[in-house]
């Protein structure tokens, strides 16, 4: 069963309701909107912005719902009205041109973008019911639950167990240490190489462990969403491989947004495909989205196929 | 270095009078570039030596103290027991009954560093966490320049300020019974003089920790007192400690504040509302009488100082160890 | 660690985040305060110093001291004939350099530059030598002015045999500001025919600032030896003493320091003896300043015989000095890139002509700067100079570099060091001075440091 994202949003336009809205499942489309699903042919839902968008080909919960997201440097706008579902534990990938905004709108998503002065995000973000853009919504506390692991590994200059138990220590965790660093790091496709030398400081890693080292550190403070900023990048092929593995296999049980400029990449781990470009003004804009699938097979969009066949930036 | 020269075959160098090189000089001065001279000229030799020899200059002054101090720290322990110097804790360079124990001294000086960074170590390194981690650029802008000249207001201004202002706040709080002269407001100008050495130096170490980082833990859901303490702290760390034990050689050398302020009394309790007298103070006291070269009192000037040489000396090596040997590689 | 709903896994961690937040927001607090406080006491200390020497700057003493000094002393003088000479002076001092470049293009049309420069100096330096012949017969009477009101034996007029009379302030102020002035009348011109603005008018109103200053100073205090009493002890020796000693100290550290940098960053190979000359740089800026007093008491008062000397004062500077000018001259010379010196040296420059026309001139912005910090550091130093011997009671000025010599923070020291009240409010005027003087010494090295910084 097909559904479109625009009818979505409609269905869940903001309530007064209790946080427990996350874990609803989407009301199927009111028949006025009725799309051409079956058919799998995109529509343009908002004319003034013209994203693509392809239809849902599985029922899945959205874990985030942005709405006319821009942010914005002093100034200078550096995104324009997106609006997007992200999928629940499921791999969502942002790709683009260099300087199109991925990492502006990726870091929209935790609010890291409060900690740049005069960075300014108007719009909705709805996370559980709440809007994360609210200034009344704590960013810490959205920084716990939406975690984020950067383009170049970036350990603290700790020991291996410290760098992933200072997220949980930080954050009250009462349980047991030494199983929660052992698990993350498991998860992290790490524990095998380390364990016996966990007090071994985190710098002293290869740049391929240390990114997993900072993808453990994200986990043990288990947040809903992990937010990846060209993960890979930094990375040989051999290490680039192990990420990817990891980020399908964590995908079960997080929902992962990934930044790449990697095609391959895109095709080979995420679910679902978003597509920005800037315009000649710079300001980033979305111009399609869908499963990963169907954008790669069957772009509607010009420019995204011209994107995606590598003739542009 | 080395590839700076360029390699040309060396051609023999005009013979170096006085008046060939005159005009080497003058020569080199109206062509700026003349194209395939790449060899050094006679001229460029004696520039080459005289730069060569003001280099050499600081290693001379380095060892025309260590001479001067030893010659004269000799000539005392020829007439003072070594253990009348190290191994007493009574002064009395200046009565009829010599006593030359340095332990009054180290401590005072001790005593007086001490109370310096008491005050100073939280007020600074509050002042650079806050510079670093929480003011707005343009806050920092201004502040940071005015830290930096206050780093240098003459210390005889400390000292005047202790003197007319500090200590009649001691005494109203403490009682008029105490000293003009105390070890605590000669401590406490001491401390407000470091101060700008700690907070600039460590904003410095703080400033150096690389941004992702603190994204990094960020990202993790810190607040910012969280990122400041638990990340960008410790990963400071060698500049900070650097920059305290540089703060305390400044105080254990620090001069004319403890002599205006501290009074001259060199001994050995741990009452900070006394009078005590440092090693510098002491060489001050000393300097200003007239004292013969040939007189003990001149000999265990020396003797003091050279205590004093060694202990800052130390500090700072050990500040350079630390900054180096703990310092953070990032890329 | 199994994957269960959300709000499962969240159970282990306690929703602190409020009282967190809390915590940081004091520990914010407490940061500003401590930063505050640090502002706040070494504010005190500025307006204490401040509240504390004003009396003694601006006026000719305490209420308590005119009595002691017997009532009757001359003190409004400087100001009729200051302002009289401001009416009129000042405003044509400030107006010539605009009006004049101005005037010439609109009576002479389409005058090619260096005409209108020649002729604009033409125009300007007769006004000026005006103003200065003016400024001094002003500055004459009031000089008659002052003899006759204290009673100078045989001042009918003649300002020669006044001048032998006069204090050494007076006949200071009469030359520098007699020559200044006009000096500065005539920069602001050339500076305006060069459009080069910002200085034309900089220039005006510094003189501007200066001669409000110097109106409400009191000369007496400026222009005296130190005295056995507080009321009549000025600060002339220890200025003048400064001046020169910073003077001989800028001349032998400038070059030396310079030089070892130069060596250090251009010519020396990097080898043990680099390194260890190196590390000795940066232990020697860490060495207590009273042990080059006690190096420069053994070395240069001693066996050079030197004896307490201005010399033996500004070397024993210099060595304390040099570490610093090396380290900021060997920065200097880092932010000139080395594809600047490959580029000479590809043309088939000389390494000596490399540095001169290639790397100096760059670095030799930031060389200065680390000049007059490193004289700012100096003109406060005292112990060196205490330990070497310098004496502080000093009645008259040196004439040469062999003559003894006290400088200010050494007379600011005596003063303290002394009980009575008095000496301390004229100690904290001296520090007035002092810091003035370092003030403006560190607003240059900013300025420069601005002006002189160079994006590659
Ligand atoms: N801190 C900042 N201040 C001002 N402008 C910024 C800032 N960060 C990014 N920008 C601007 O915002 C726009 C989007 O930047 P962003 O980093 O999001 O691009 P990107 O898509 O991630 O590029 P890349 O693929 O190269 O990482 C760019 O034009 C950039 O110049
Ligand atoms: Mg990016």
């Amino acid at each position: 069963m097909a559904r479109n994202f625009f009818t979505m949003m409609k269905s869940t336009a903001p309530s007064a309701t209790e946080p427990s809205t996350a874990e609803r499942t989407v009301a199927p489309p009111p028949p006025s909107m009725k799309q051409d699903a079956a058919a799998g042919v995109g529509v343009h839902l908002d004319p003034t912005l013209e994203a693509v968008r392809h239809d849902f080909t599985e029922e899945v919960e959205m874990a985030l719902e942005l709405r006319d997201v821009s942010a914005f440097y002093g100034s200078f706008q550096a995104i324009d009205r997106i609006t997007l579902p992200v999928p629940r534990n499921r791999v969502t990938a942002l790709i683009g041109p260099s300087g199109c905004g991925k990492s502006t709108l990726l870091r929209c998503f935790n609010r890291m973008n409060d900690l740049i002065p005069g960075a300014r995000i108007t719009g909705r973000i709805d996370f559980g019911g709440r809007n994360l853009v609210d200034p009344n919504v704590d960013a810490v506390e959205v920084r716990r639950r939406i975690g984020m692991v950067f383009q170049k590994p970036n350990p603290f200059p700790k020991s291996i167990y410290e760098n992933v138990a200072f997220g949980a220590r930080i954050n009250g965790y009462s349980g047991d240490m030494d199983r929660l660093v052992e698990d993350s790091l498991r998860r992290a496709a790490l524990w095998d190489e380390v364990k016996d030398e966990l007090d071994k400081s985190g710098l002293a890693l290869s740049g391929g462990q240390q990114q997993r080292l900072c993808i453990g550190r994200a986990i043990a403070v288990q947040p809903e969403i992990i937010l990846m900023d060209e993960p890979a990048s930094a990375l040989d092929p051999v290490a680039t491989l192990k990420i990817e593995d990891l980020m399908r296999e964590l995908a079960e049980d997080y929902t992962i947004v990934v930044v790449t400029h990697n095609m391959q990449q895109a095709g080979r781990v995420s679910d679902y495909t978003a597509f920005l470009l800037a315009g000649e003004e710079r300001v980033g804009r979305l111009v399609e989205f869908g499963p990963t699938q169907d954008i790669f097979t069957n772009p509607l969009d010009q420019r995204t196929e011209d994107y995606i066949t590598g003739r542009y930036g | 270095m080395a590839a700076r020269q360029p390699n040309e075959p060396q051609a023999q160098p005009p013979q170096d009078t006085v008046r060939s090189l005159l005009a080497e000089l003058w020569r080199d001065r109206l062509q700026p570039s003349r194209p395939g001279s790449g060899r050094e000229t006679s001229a460029g030799r004696v520039i080459h030596a005289a730069l060569f020899l003001t280099a050499t200059l600081s290693a001379f002054v380095t060892i025309g103290i260590v001479l001067v101090l030893i010659f004269e720290t000799v000539e005392f322990f020829r007439e003072v027991p070594f253990l009348d110097f190290f191994g007493s804790t009574k002064w009395s360079a200046l009565f009829a009954e010599k006593q030359f124990g340095v332990w009054a001294l180290v401590w005072g000086t001790g005593m007086i560093a001490l109370i310096g960074l008491v005050v100073a170590i939280p007020l600074g390194l509050m002042a650079a966490v806050f510079l670093s981690e929480y003011a707005p650029p343009r806050v920092r802008a201004i502040v940071k320049p005015i830290l930096e000249i206050l780093a240098g207001v003459p210390t005889v201004v400390f000292g005047y300020f202790a003197l007319v202002s500090v200590s009649p706040v001691i005494r109203d709080i403490f009682g008029q019974d105490v000293g003009i002269y105390n070890a605590l407001s000669a401590g406490i100008v001491v401390g407000l003089m470091i101060v700008p050495i700690i907070a600039s130096l460590s904003e410095d170490a703080m400033r150096a920790v690389p941004r992702s980082l603190r994204e990094g833990a960020y990202a993790l859901g810190s607040t910012r007192m969280e990122v400041s303490l638990r990340v960008v702290l410790p990963a400071a760390f060698s500049g900070v400690v650097a920059s305290i034990i540089l703060a305390a050689s400044r105080a254990v050398g620090e001069t004319m504040a403890v002599t205006i302020a501290g009074g001259g009394n060199p001994q050995f309790g741990v009452n900070p509302l006394e009078a005590v007298q440092t090693m510098t103070a002491m060489i001050v006291q000393l300097s200003l009488g007239d004292t013969p070269t040939t007189s003990i009192e001149f000999k265990v000037l020396f003797a003091v100082a050279m205590t004093l040489f060694v202990l800052t000396l130390v500090m700072n090596i050990v500040a350079q160890w630390v900054s180096r040997r703990f310092r953070e590689e990032y890329e | 660690m199994s994957a269960a709903a959300p709000s499962a896994q969240l159970t282990a961690f306690s929703p602190r985040v409020r009282i967190r937040r809390s915590f940081s927001v004091g520990f914010m607090v407490a940061a500003l305060l401590a930063i505050a406080i640090s502002m706040i006491m070494l504010g005190a200390l500025v307006v204490e110093i401040a509240v504390d020497g004003a009396a003694r700057l601006f006026t000719d003493g305490t209420a308590v001291e005119r009595e002691a000094r017997g009532g009757g002393i001359v003190t409004d003088l400087p100001t009729p004939v200051g302002m009289a000479w401001m009416t009129w002076a000042l405003p044509v001092a400030i107006l010539l350099p605009f009006i004049g470049p101005r005037l010439l293009n609109s009576l002479v049309p389409g005058l090619p530059r260096l005409a209108e420069r020649l002729i604009g100096l033409i125009v300007l330096a007769p006004a000026a030598v005006f103003i200065h012949i003016l400024y001094v017969r002003f500055e004459s009477a009031y000089l008659i002015d002052y003899a006759r009101a204290v009673g100078i034996d045989g001042a009918s007029g003649n300002l020669l045999q006044l001048f032998g009379e006069a204090s050494g302030f007076q006949i200071v102020r009469l030359l520098v500001i007699g020559i200044l002035l006009p000096l500065g009348i005539l920069a602001a011109g050339w500076f305006w025919s060069q459009r080069m603005r910002k200085p034309s008018m900089l220039i005006p109103a510094i003189m501007i600032i200066a001669w409000v200053v110097y109106l409400f100073i009191d000369p007496w205090f400026l222009s005296s030896f130190p005295s056995r009493k507080p009321a009549d002890a000025g600060i002339f020796s220890a200025v003048t003493g400064t001046l020169y000693m910073m003077v001989i100290t800028a001349a032998i550290a400038f070059p030396l320091g310079v030089g070892a940098a130069i060596y250090l960053e251009e010519y020396a190979r990097r080898n043990w003896f680099s390194r260890m000359i190196q590390i000795n740089v940066s232990n020697l800026a860490g060495v207590p300043s009273i042990i080059y007093g006690l190096l420069g008491l053994q070395v240069f008062v001693r066996v050079l015989e030197f004896e307490r000397s201005v010399l033996a004062g500004a070397c024993t500077m210099a060595l304390l000095v040099m570490p610093i000018i090396i380290v900021s001259a060997q920065e200097a010379l880092r932010t000139v890139p080395p594809s600047m010196r490959e580029a000479a040296y590809a043309v088939g420059a000389t390494r000596w002509q490399v540095i001169r026309f290639h790397v100096l001139p760059y670095a030799f912005g930031g060389m200065l700067t680390g000049n007059i910090l490193a004289m700012s550091r100096a003109i406060g130093e005292t112990a060196p100079l205490i330990a070497i011997g310098a004496l502080t009671f000093i009645a008259f000025l040196a004439d040469s570099p062999t003559d003894d010599f006290t400088v200010l923070p050494i007379q600011v020291f005596n003063w303290v060091a002394r009980p009575q009240a008095g000496f301390h409010e004229i100690a904290a005027s001296a520090i007035i001075v002092l810091m003035v003087i370092l003030l403006l010494m560190n607003a240059a090295a900013i300025i420069m440091r601005q002006r002189t910084r160079t994006d590659w």
